[in-house]
């Protein structure tokens, strides 16, 4: 299989693997990208950065910081108010107090904390008469005007003195000042600021510019293909993240979900072992970001985008695992709480279990019920809501735990019924129920498969019985065969001998009942262990005894027997097979014909009682009946105990089995020399 | 003169067989398994086979078998087994008839005696323009001479039994009651002659059956009625 193949291919799912987080990573970027030049849509044009309203915007704001900021600048005693040089002859270095400078020199303070602004100023205190500046002092600037040259230097300026703006960075003209007390000040001349961005000098990431040039530059630069890459990135992405799900758990060689060792740890183990790797990944991202701005901002993005990787193929990991965990259906199972919840349980069942071996059904109930009470008084006297939502809880445990004993109850009382009903076809659960009812489940399993042996066994017999008669009648059949062939042969030889003669019809006749005797074997062995296959139909009970009447009409007369009948007056069927429902009723009026007094009288009854049919057949016996019924449907047994009449003696038994077979009742009476057979069937419509 | 070959393991019984047939005229051939009978068909023209299921070598089922890829003539088949199974086996196989054992020699000469009429068509109605023919297997009516003929064989019957007997063979293969067979055959009510329909169809199967037990044209369906079987 291709599709198997391709799930199990370690070669792509380490791809799909690796790739995912490049993936992300470059969505990321991409998106930032194209939300930074809808933003800013200058980014997409040709312009420098410099030439662009971003940077002009940025450059007022730091004008306005410096401005607003120029109160903190002047009362922070952090600012150095000793003035400190080196001598530009000897080169040793000055410390001069500015007070005592003050009226020979400009008082200029010097600050570092502004290098953030990414522009540097040089502003006038007007009232104190005190300058302040970014610019680093060295000997080069120790004057206002040497330090007015190098802001001049830097390459981009912007100087605002007596209300009047010098600059050559487009965009900042007097015009675009729009903050109120900036503009005042400018108006009022009580402002004097020189400030400058230095174009030549290296960036920093300490400069608030370098951010904003950098996103611009990049945007710039990688707009188009992030436009065609983000759409491409995002359908890979899926691709990749679905073929992983599906993939994941997938292994050459095995069947099934494959879990390594690292799976088989418990889900909390997993969590923590994700969550140290991620921290220390996260460490890695943080370091990064002072690498940028002290050592090297390439090497501090390297390792910014290494971190944020090998944290993406971290988080992959893990949730992989997880989805693996949850197709092997061990997401749950395999936790600590999850074992601890399961050892708890076993070592309280084996405690229950020491327990309840070692008491009395009784006493166990005593003492249960004891504990349910105590249990339930202590939670009451507690007298607070959470003993009542405990005392509930409880309640609802020993209501679960009492359901559970009636569930397992009443599956004993259920398998008992199928016993008591015949079918010994069940097997309880044992391991299912606890206690006594476990014990009582051993029990009535092994009941039941003593009883379900024992069929078994008589069945077996049964049929092997029926075989045995079978292959015997096959086997006396044939000899059977040549006798009944040359006693015919012999009576058509012309004999004189009218003793011979005679012997000859005995062996004739007795042959001939031989015969009927085998025939009638088979079939009441076969009718007694039920080796018959029954194809009922709907049977007209008063057709049917018609007909049979109508068969055996010669043989009344012969020995003059008056039938009286009685029919339903409606047609009423039975469900029955034609062929052996004949064979019941033609046992029974063959017993008539064989056994009845001469010249006496046959009552043939047919009667509904309520949804059944009674076929009644009442006769008088010639001989005398010294026998019970029981006795007489036993094979073999006649009314007559001399054996010498025609028939077999199997009858009875088989028009009894016959009967019973096609879901009939049959019942024999005897009173005196009165016979009566009954046969009872439900009607059916 | 007709030729039949008798086949069954147990000589007595071919014997008792070749006897019997002997005296009403017939040439007998024997032959003790189905590999010997099949020998014997070949080097003989054979009427009619008596052909034992239940032999060594080949067995009666598969002779038969053999028999039927070359030759159409009568089989009879013996058995001592009397499932029904086992005879619906038999003539599903191509036998024409079936006897258990143990058998009446009688009643094999009989059955013997119509199979051989029916192959040879000795006996059969001639039919003249005009007159209408009602027949099943080998039972022809003609209700113009009011002639039944079994296997080529005329019986006779009383006018009730022809009624009925011409009434189910027009209607054959089909299940009458009693009643229903009362009420086309009488053409009145029917009224206390509760079982005179089912004497009168005994009677019928006594004089057109070999076994009346056992009937091949008119059949007893137990508590449903009576019917000619479409053959």
């Amino acid at each position: 299989m291709i599709e198997d193949r391709i799930k199990k291919s370690f070669f792509i799912k380490a791809i799909a693997y690796l790739l995912i987080p490049l993936l992300l990573i470059g969505m990321m970027v991409s998106t930032l990208i194209m939300t930074y030049a809808a933003e800013f849509p200058e980014s997409r044009s040709e312009k420098s950065f410099y030439e662009t309203k971003i940077f002009s915007d940025k450059y007022l704001n730091s004008i306005y910081s410096i401005y607003d900021s120029r109160k903190s600048i002047t009362n922070s005693s952090r600012y150095e108010n000793i003035y400190e040089y080196q001598n530009e002859n000897d080169g040793n270095t000055i410390k001069l107090d500015i007070a005592v400078e003050a009226e020979n020199r400009d008082k200029i303070y010097y600050s570092s904390r502004y290098t953030y602004l990414g522009i540097d100023f040089l502003i006038l205190d007007k009232e104190n008469n005190i300058w302040y500046t970014s610019v680093e002092r060295t000997s080069k600037t120790d004057t206002v005007e040497k330090i007015k040259s190098i802001l001049k230097s830097n390459g981009l300026y912007w100087n605002i003195t007596n209300g009047q703006i010098e600059t050559n960075i487009e965009n900042i003209s007097t015009e675009n000042i729009l903050r109120e007390n900036l503009y005042e000040a400018m108006k009022s001349n009580s402002i004097e600021l020189y400030t400058s961005f230095d174009t030549n000098n290296q960036l920093t990431f300490e400069s608030d510019f370098v951010l904003t040039q950098t996103a611009y530059d990049i945007t710039k630069k990688y707009y188009d293909t992030a436009v065609i890459f983000l759409p491409i990135s995002v359908i890979i992405f899926f691709i990749c993240s679905f073929y992983l799900i599906i993939s994941t758990g997938h292994k050459n060689g095995k069947e099934g979900i494959y879990l390594d060792s690292f799976d088989k740890l418990p889900f909390e183990l997993l969590v923590l072992f994700g969550g140290i790797t991620l921290s220390i990944e996260s460490l890695v991202i943080a370091v990064s970001i002072p690498i940028m701005r002290y050592n090297s901002i390439a090497m501090g993005i390297t390792l910014f985008f290494i971190g944020l990787y090998i944290m993406g193929i971290t988080l992959i990991f893990l949730v992989l695992g997880i989805i693996k965990r949850i197709k092997a259906g061990q997401l749950i199972r395999n936790t600590l709480i999850w074992r601890l919840l399961r050892l708890t349980k076993r070592i309280c069942v084996k405690i229950v279990d020491t327990i309840s071996e070692n008491f009395s059904l009784s006493t166990k109930i005593t003492i249960g019920l004891g504990g349910f009470i105590f249990v339930s008084f202590i939670l009451v006297a507690l007298r607070n809501i959470g003993g009542i939502l405990l005392l509930l809880v409880f309640w609802l445990f020993v209501y679960i735990f009492l359901l559970k004993r009636a569930t397992g109850i009443i599956k004993l009382q259920t398998a008992l019924k199928n016993i008591y009903n015949g079918n010994t076809d069940i097997s309880l659960n044992e391991k299912e129920l606890r206690g006594v009812l476990r014990e009582m489940a051993i029990y009535i399993n092994d009941i039941a498969g003593g009883f379900s042996n024992a069929i078994q066994e008589s069945l077996k017999s049964e049929r092997l019985k029926t075989e045995l008669i079978t292959n015997v009648s096959h086997d006396i059949k044939t000899p059977l065969t040549s006798i009944i062939n040359y006693v015919a042969l012999l009576k058509k030889e012309d004999i004189k001998d009218e003793t011979a003669k005679e012997y000859i019809n005995i062996l004739d006749s007795k042959s001939q009942r031989l015969k009927k005797l085998i025939d009638d074997l088979v079939e009441a062995s076969k009718a007694s262990s039920g080796n018959i296959k029954l194809e009922k139909q709907l049977i007209n009970i008063n057709e049917l005894i018609k007909q049979v009447l109508g068969e055996f009409e010669d043989k009344f007369k012969e020995k003059n027997l008056e039938i009286i009948a009685e029919y339903l007056k409606e047609d009423k069927k039975i469900l029955a097979d034609s062929r052996y429902i004949y064979r019941v009723v033609e046992n029974i009026f063959s017993n008539v014909s064989k056994y009845a007094l001469e010249n006496s009288r046959v009552y043939v009854d047919i009667k509904q009682v309520e949804n059944k049919v009674n076929i009644l057949v009442k006769n008088i016996s010639r001989e005398r009946l010294n026998i019970s019924e029981e006795e007489l449907m036993q094979r073999f047994v006649r009314g007559d105990s001399s054996r010498n009449t025609e028939g077999s003696g199997l009858g009875l038994s088989i028009a009894r089995s016959l009967t019973e077979l096609q879901g009939g009742k049959f019942s024999i009476y005897l009173d005196g020399d009165l016979f009566k057979v009954i046969i009872e069937f439900e009607i059916k419509e | 003169m007709f030729n039949i070959l008798v086949v069954d393991d147990d000589k007595e019984i071919v014997n008792a067989i070749d006897i019997y047939l002997s005296k009403e005229g017939y040439k007998i051939f024997k032959a003790y398994n189905g590999e010997e009978a099949l020998n014997v068909i070949k080097n003989e023209e054979i009427h009619l086979i008596i052909l034992d299921i239940m032999m060594p070598k080949m067995n009666g089922i598969e002779a038969t078998n053999n028999i039927r890829k070359e030759k159409s003539i009568p089989i009879i088949m013996l058995s001592a087994k009397s499932e029904d199974y086992d005879k619906v086996l038999g003539l599903e196989m191509g036998a024409d008839d079936y006897i258990t054992k143990p058998f009446n020699l009688m009643e094999l000469a009989a059955r013997v005696n119509s199979q051989i009429r029916r192959y040879t068509k000795l006996g059969s109605i001639v039919v003249k323009d005009n007159e209408e023919i009602y027949e099943t297997g080998g039972l022809q009516i003609n209700d113009a001479t009011k002639q039944v003929v079994i296997d080529g064989k005329e019986i006779k019957l009383t006018p009730t039994e022809y009624n009925i007997l011409l009434f189910l063979t027009k209607n054959k293969g089909k299940v009458f009651s009693i009643e229903e067979i009362y009420q086309n055959v009488w053409e009145g009510e029917c009224y206390g002659a509760e079982n005179i329909i089912a004497v009168h169809i005994r009677h019928i199967r006594e004089k057109i059956e070999i076994n009346p037990k056992e009937p091949k044209y008119l059949k007893v369906i137990w508590g449903i009625g009576y019917k000619i079987e479409n053959l």
